[in-house]
């Protein structure tokens, strides 16, 4: 996986994966500043690095805020920040349209849009067929555990420039 | 090296938590003092004994300190699944244990001063050996750290993690607690020399601890 | 064959009593005959010693991912209880001697110390088992926790001879590894050691053929669980 052995060096492999799920992986006492520094040091990444992933995911208002504090929204574009800062080769997105405003849903697409230049993949398992295909230029259908041809006529109609593949899970919630 | 540039990452964040939180300063030391006051309760406040037993009671009160501390140490992991987060940083398990145990140590440290604050002037006691009593808190709480980091994290994610540390970590760190007490006998009892077995007998745990934590600390954070 | 088994075990641990009762000479002490109880308390501190032995070997051996598999942890588990059984037993039977040798039914020497220790290095051993329903949950750090807490048992075998304690020295062999007793004694002994080793075997057996069949039960509930949601998902999925 990204030309290296997930067996033996899982380590590395984690290093250049960036997950933006449900949790934010954050500490609740410490600011959402402090958090994504940290996320960036612990990555190799430096302050910087985690000032720019902070400003681009809109967060300067709540910069000096607790992660306690914080709403939904905001978490989900923390999580974004988060996974800007470690500056990934491997982008997963799960759900991320779910908890997004309009603003924040602006700030997904251009952090999708910006990747493949950044040199990193995107993969987003979302139930928002319609957004995610707005995304991406690949799709997979995943029913039951089973990988199924996506249904025709659909990615002909996404007027998705970026070169990223969508996994959309279509299995019953 | 990046071991220790990441284990300081680590520790800086415990110790960022902590000074934006306060859990050790205004929970967890004032524990330490109301133990050292349940104690003087315990032996009916007489002088004599609570002076000759003041080593003793001085390491039971941090002995279980160190468990709130612990505690606290893990239950920031716990939140918005923090602890995966770890796991998924990519750092190395020795790394992130001595960065948790470094914080840990750093606030027994706190602690030790407050409770020995509170020892002297509540139970009558003469200080002396300072070099003793240094040397010997330096390795005990350094094993103390270690020990409690390695049952913190064995325990973590578990429902009856908060239950299941004391009694895991309490017999494990029994030579600490010998240790500690002999050895702050020995300097009090103005024969500071006598405690240098003891000292060794702290050294090797802490140096075992350490050695324990480094190497099993990666595989137990991974464990579901 | 499992029953013959049983069956060897309790004419063996008859054989032991009987000669332990009956056939030995007489030490009476403090109108005590308390010598009799050291032909059971030696062994089952010897089978604790075992036992924690095991499990510290099954857990070694789960936790090296090539030989990793749910019988060394089921093994560990089993053995573990046995071990808290007959330390408690030994803790006992020691305290049962103690009294009218010592005048007190506890002392602070090193020996019991550590093998106070032992018991609860164990207890919280098997506590820490309960809070995982699967090998896969709990193996890791239930194999860990006990090779720390196997540190303990040379410690404590040993402590008699670090420290100058009330609890006596080897009875049996002596630092220089010399046998001390002989006759109908030594056979005793040896008996009550066969004896309870077997005990120990059958107990382990059947500890750890139950576990296998709770851990079976797990993983079929799993199962069901797995299928009963494929199944259901089968039936909704509506082509797009």
């Amino acid at each position: 996986m990204l030309g290296v052995d997930i067996g033996i060096e899982p380590r590395r492999v984690r290093r250049a994966v960036a997950l933006v799920g449900h949790e934010t992986f954050c500490y609740d006492d410490l600011t959402v500043t402090e958090n994504v520094r940290f996320v960036a040091r612990a990555t190799g990444n430096s302050v910087g690095d985690a000032d720019a992933a902070l400003e681009r995911a809109g967060l300067q208002r709540v910069a000096n805020v607790a992660h306690a504090r914080l709403s939904q929204g905001q978490r989900r574009r923390l999580s974004l920040a988060n996974a800007l800062a470690r500056k990934p080769r491997l982008l997963l997105l799960d759900e991320p349209h779910a908890g997004l405003d309009e603003h924040g849903r602006e700030v997904l697409e251009s952090i999708v849009r910006a990747a493949p230049d950044a040199g990193c993949t995107v993969m987003i398992a979302s139930h928002e067929l319609d957004l995610a295909r707005g995304l991406s230029t690949r799709e997979v259908h995943v029913v039951a555990g089973q990988v199924r041809p996506p249904t025709s006529g659909t990615t002909g109609a996404a007027p998705a420039p970026v070169a990223v593949p969508t996994v959309e899970v279509e299995a019953p919630a | 090296m990046s071991f220790v540039r990441d284990a300081l990452v680590i520790a800086g964040k415990d110790l960022r938590i902590e000074r934006r939180s306060r859990v050790a300063l205004q929970q967890i030391i004032p524990f330490g003092g109301i133990v050292v006051l349940l104690f003087a309760f315990a032996l009916d406040s007489d002088r004599t004994l609570l002076h000759q037993a003041a080593p003793g009671l001085f390491w039971a009160a941090v002995l279980l300190a160190v468990l709130l501390a612990v505690g606290r140490s893990f239950s920031v992991e716990e939140a918005n699944r923090a602890r995966d987060g770890l796991r998924l940083s990519g750092i190395d398990g020795g790394s992130i244990f001595v960065g948790k145990a470094a914080a840990v140590a750093v606030e027994l440290f706190l602690l030790e001063i407050v409770v020995g604050a509170a020892v002297v002037v509540l139970y009558d006691v003469t200080v002396r050996g300072i070099v003793v009593l240094l040397c010997s808190a330096v390795a005990a709480t350094v094993g103390l750290a270690a020990a409690g980091t390695v049952y913190g994290v064995l325990a973590g994610g578990l429902r009856a993690r908060e239950t299941l540390v004391p009694l895991l970590l309490l017999p494990a760190v029994t030579p600490v607690m010998l240790g500690g007490t002999r050895a702050f006998q020995a300097a009090l009892d103005g024969s500071p020399g006598d405690a240098w077995p003891w000292i060794q007998l702290l050294t090797a745990f802490a140096v075992l601890a350490v050695a324990a934590g480094t190497v099993a600390f990666g595989p137990l954070l991974e464990a579901a | 064959m499992k029953r013959l088994f049983l069956g060897a075990t309790v004419v063996a641990l008859a054989v032991t009593v009987v000669f332990a009762l009956w056939v030995t000479p007489s030490r009476p002490s403090q109108g005590f005959d308390a010598v009799r109880l050291l032909y059971l308390h030696v062994p089952t501190a010897w089978i604790a010693y075992l036992a924690f032995g095991v499990t510290a070997l099954a857990s070694l051996l789960w936790l090296i991912p090539r030989t990793r598999d749910t019988t060394w942890d089921l093994l560990a588990g089993a053995s573990a209880e046995v071990g808290v059984l007959f330390t408690g037993l030994t803790l006992i039977l020691g305290s049962l001697w103690g009294k009218p040798a010592w005048g007190t039914w506890w002392e602070w020497d090193a020996r019991l110390t550590t093998t106070a220790i032992l018991f609860f290095l164990y207890l919280g051993y098997l506590a820490l088992r309960r809070t995982g329903a699967t090998s896969e949950e709990r193996g890791t750090r239930s194999a860990i926790a006990a090779l720390i807490a196997f540190v303990d048992v040379p410690v404590s075998y040993l402590s008699v001879t670090w420290w100058q304690t009330l609890h006596q020295p080897g009875t049996v062999f002596n630092s220089n590894r010399h046998v001390l007793i002989d006759g109908s004694m030594a056979f005793t002994l040896i008996a009550a050691v066969v004896s309870f080793t077997m005990l120990y075997a059958y107990l382990v057996v059947e500890r750890f053929q139950l576990a296998q069949l709770e851990e079976g039960r797990e993983e079929r509930e799993l199962q069901r669980a797995i299928a009963e949601r494929v199944r259901a998902d089968q039936v909704e999925v509506a082509p797009v």
